[in-house]
Parts: structure tokens; C-alpha cells; sequence
């Protein structure tokens, strides 16, 4: 199943490949699929790993695989800066809402927010529920 | 399940899944919301339910009713939808307005009929899906009995690429794989990057007469770049993919394959105007 798609993806990059030769022949400047179809195989993890990369590799041009090279490492750094935030965002909104409250109203009242019996943020005790 | 109005509802709370064995259950359910804002079209397709809509849209009952739902779940997007919302224009973009503040995501059905009017509900929404259900100008005026602006038209207002094109697959219509590769390269030659087609909803007697099973067009889409399909049980599946056009474009695409209207859970709300319902099948009425 795996490889069924990254042989699919290889197959529409040969092919934009080959369009991306000829059109560079006749210099017209167009969109860039080979981005796009690379992208798409990243986001939705048809790329998911090194081995992935090599598979690619063996059966398009070097300058598909150099494409997919860069713009998978591209990919693993922004991912781990992404998990890197994350962490750090979800902790600030743990402390954003910390502490002891009487009721969801006083929490509400502070925060300008919304929150109801079924939803109490992380880091929030409320003291009597309000209904 | 979540209590809405004092009514106890069952909501999908899972992901769609890739084996339909597994699924992952989801900490706060994510649903979309239609919102019907008339019942009078320009177009008149055959297939089409056409229903009498309550033309006295009640902003208020919408609004609490979007305030209510945000409570409980995740609102994945509101989609405003008809008839043809074009042609109550005013209306439709106070139905933005108030959609904007629930939802982060604010799409347009339409024919696109009433082209003059785009370029100003363009701004106000995050996606514009124009009903187009073939390549051939002549065939697509024949299924909606009207005389539909050319997409050259339509797509010169699409400065952030927000349109994209919803097409359903029907007898006479796109009802073949080599149809439906027609109607992706048509499109990419007008730099449209999302196409969906979508198989006909059973939902009267026309509409099963057109029928197209869309399981071949999906099984020869394989050999492209795709993510495999997504089943919703035994209701529904999606399968996704990138065309790459002759024309050197992608174009993501989506087939959506209803097997089974009778859901059993909630998949979407629908808002007509009047009162609020856990479907389009308009079973129960929330509120």
C-alpha cells in the first residue's frame, strides 16, 4: 500500500519532470508542480521517513532527488520546531488559566472567555459550578 | 454525545479512517454547519431536492444556535449554501458575518450565475465552490437548464485561488473515469486547484435515476499521487488526490462517495433559516 503511492508520486514526478524540460527549452516560466506533488507527499506522509527518500531516488532524475532531499530535511526541521512550540504554547495556556476560582463565572469575568461546566481549561479549579 | 437545546445528540466524534477497522476517537468533535439562506435558485437542476425554504432568514436563532453548537463541538466550517445564495445577496453576507465569529473557516456555494456579485462576496469568504458539472459549456447549460458564465469569467476575481469547483457525478453528465480526467485538465487550464466531485445523495427520484457509482473512477485515480481513501464507516468514503494537468498545473482532488444517507450519528448540522437540523435528510429538528 506504502509503496503503491510513493510509486504513483514517483510516476507524476517523471512526468513533470519531462514537461519541466521542455518547457524550459521554449523559456516559458510557469508554476512549479514538481513543489507541489513534493509537498503533497510530505504533508500527507507518503514521504514519511529517510528510506522513503532513497526509494525515490533510485527511480526518478537527480534533480528530482535533490529536490526531495532538501525540502524533506526542510520538512523534519520545521516539524520538530513546530513540536518545539507546541510544547511551549500549551504549557503558557496551562499557566494562562491557573488558579482557584469561586465559579466559572469569576474565571468567565477575568478572562473575557466563555468557558462552561463541560469545558474547564487545563490548570483552572473551580471551587461551586455555576449552571 | 453532547446536549444542544436540551436535546441529547449523537455527534461523529472520530476521525475518518484509512482501513476502516480503527478509528480514532476525538477529544471535542469537529462538525460542519450549512446554512440554507434562501430556497429560490436561478438554475434547475434535476437532480436537485428542491425544497421551500422560510425566505425570513431569523439572524438571531442562527446565531444563538452557532453560539450553542461551539459550546459542544468544534465548528470544522460553515458552509453558506441554498438555493442560490447570490440572490439574496444582503442576506448572505450578514450570514457571513455572523459565521465569521464561530467559525474560521466560511465557505460559498454557488452557480455563479449572478457573476457581478463574486468580486464582492469574494472577499468575505475563505472558499468559493462553484457548481460545474461538466467541461462542455453546452452539456453543463443542458444539466442546470440555464446558461452558466464561462469559468474565464469567474476566475478572473480568483486573486487568492479561493475557487474551486464542485462537481456532481451523474448519467449524461461526468459518469466515467475519462469524463472526469475531461473535466480536471478543463479546469486546470483555468488555474483551478481544487476539484470535488461529489456522487448523488439518493435524495428523490431523479437523482437515482442519475446515479454513477464513482468506484471505478476512483480505482483508475490510483496510479496518481494520492492519500488513499478515508472511510466514514459504512456511510461514506472520500478519496483524495493530486492531478497533474497537461497543462502543467496540480489540481488537488476529492471524490466523495455517499453509500449510505442513513448516518447513524450526526455528521453536519444544517440551518434553514428557520430551525436547526442534525442533517440534510432533515430528520429531527435541534432547535
Amino acid at each position: 500500500m506504502k509503496n503503491e503511492k510513493l510509486d504513483s508520486l514517483i510516476n507524476d514526478l517523471n512526468r513533470a519532470e519531462k514537461v519541466r524540460k521542455e518547457i524550459s527549452e521554449i523559456s516559458i516560466s510557469l508554476s512549479d508542480p514538481i513543489e507541489e506533488l513534493i509537498k503533497y507527499g510530505l504533508k500527507n506522509s507518503i514521504i514519511s521517513n529517510s528510506v522513503d527518500v532513497v526509494y525515490i531516488s533510485k527511480n526518478t532524475s537527480d534533480y528530482i532527488t535533490g529536490r526531495v532531499t532538501k525540502m524533506f530535511d526542510e520538512h523534519i526541521e520545521k516539524e520538530k520546531e513546530e513540536l518545539k512550540n507546541n510544547s511551549f504554547s500549551q504549557s503558557s495556556d496551562y499557566y494562562k488559566y491557573a488558579g482557584i476560582y469561586e465559579s466559572l463565572d469569576e474565571l468567565n469575568r477575568k478572562f473575557g472567555t466563555d468557558f462552561n461546566s463541560r469545558c474547564i481549561p487545563e490548570g483552572a479549579i473551580i471551587k461551586r459550578s455555576c449552571r | 454525545m453532547i446536549t444542544l437545546f436540551d436535546k441529547e445528540l449523537n455527534v461523529k466524534d472520530y476521525n475518518c479512517s484509512e482501513n476502516n477497522i480503527t478509528y480514532d476517537k476525538l477529544k471535542i468533535p469537529i462538525i460542519n454547519v450549512y446554512v440554507q439562506v434562501t430556497g429560490k435558485c436561478n438554475a434547475n437542476c434535476s437532480f436537485c431536492k428542491r425544497e421551500k425554504i422560510c425566505e425570513n432568514f431569523d439572524f438571531e436563532k442562527f446565531e444563538s444556535a452557532l453560539k450553542a453548537i461551539s459550546r459542544n463541538v468544534i465548528i470544522g466550517k460553515v458552509a453558506i449554501t441554498g438555493g442560490e445564495p447570490l440572490l439574496c445577496f444582503e442576506k448572505t453576507k450578514r450570514v457571513i458575518k455572523i459565521a465569521k465569529k464561530y467559525s474560521r473557516f466560511v465557505t460559498l456555494n454557488t452557480n455563479a450565475i449572478e457573476t457581478y456579485l463574486l468580486d464582492k462576496i469574494y472577499p468575505l469568504v475563505d472558499e468559493i465552490d462553484i457548481s460545474r458539472h461538466h467541461y462542455n459549456d453546452d452539456i453543463q447549460n443542458e444539466i442546470m437548464q440555464v446558461e452558466v458564465p464561462s469559468l474565464y469569467k469567474i476566475k478572473k476575481v480568483d486573486v487568492d485561488n479561493k475557487i474551486s469547483i464542485n462537481c456532481v457525478l451523474q448519467k449524461g453528465g461526468i459518469d466515467n473515469y475519462y469524463k472526469a480526467i475531461e473535466l480536471l485538465e478543463y479546469a486546470g487550464s483555468y488555474n483551478i486547484g481544487y476539484v470535488k466531485f461529489i456522487s448523488l445523495l439518493p435524495l428523490n427520484e431523479e437523482a437515482k435515476k442519475l446515479y454513477v457509482d464513482p468506484t471505478e473512477i476512483i480505482e483508475k485515480s490510483k496510479k496518481f499521487t494520492n492519500s488513499g481513501m478515508l472511510h466514514d464507516k459504512d456511510m461514506c468514503c472520500c478519496f483524495e488526490f493530486l492531478y497533474l494537468t497537461n497543462s502543467y498545473n496540480t489540481i488537488k482532488t476529492v471524490i466523495r462517495h455517499t453509500t449510505n444517507s442513513n448516518y447513524s450519528c450526526i455528521k453536519q448540522f444544517v440551518f434553514n433559516g428557520k430551525n436547526l437540523f442534525d442533517g440534510f435528510a432533515k430528520n429531527n429538528i435541534i432547535c
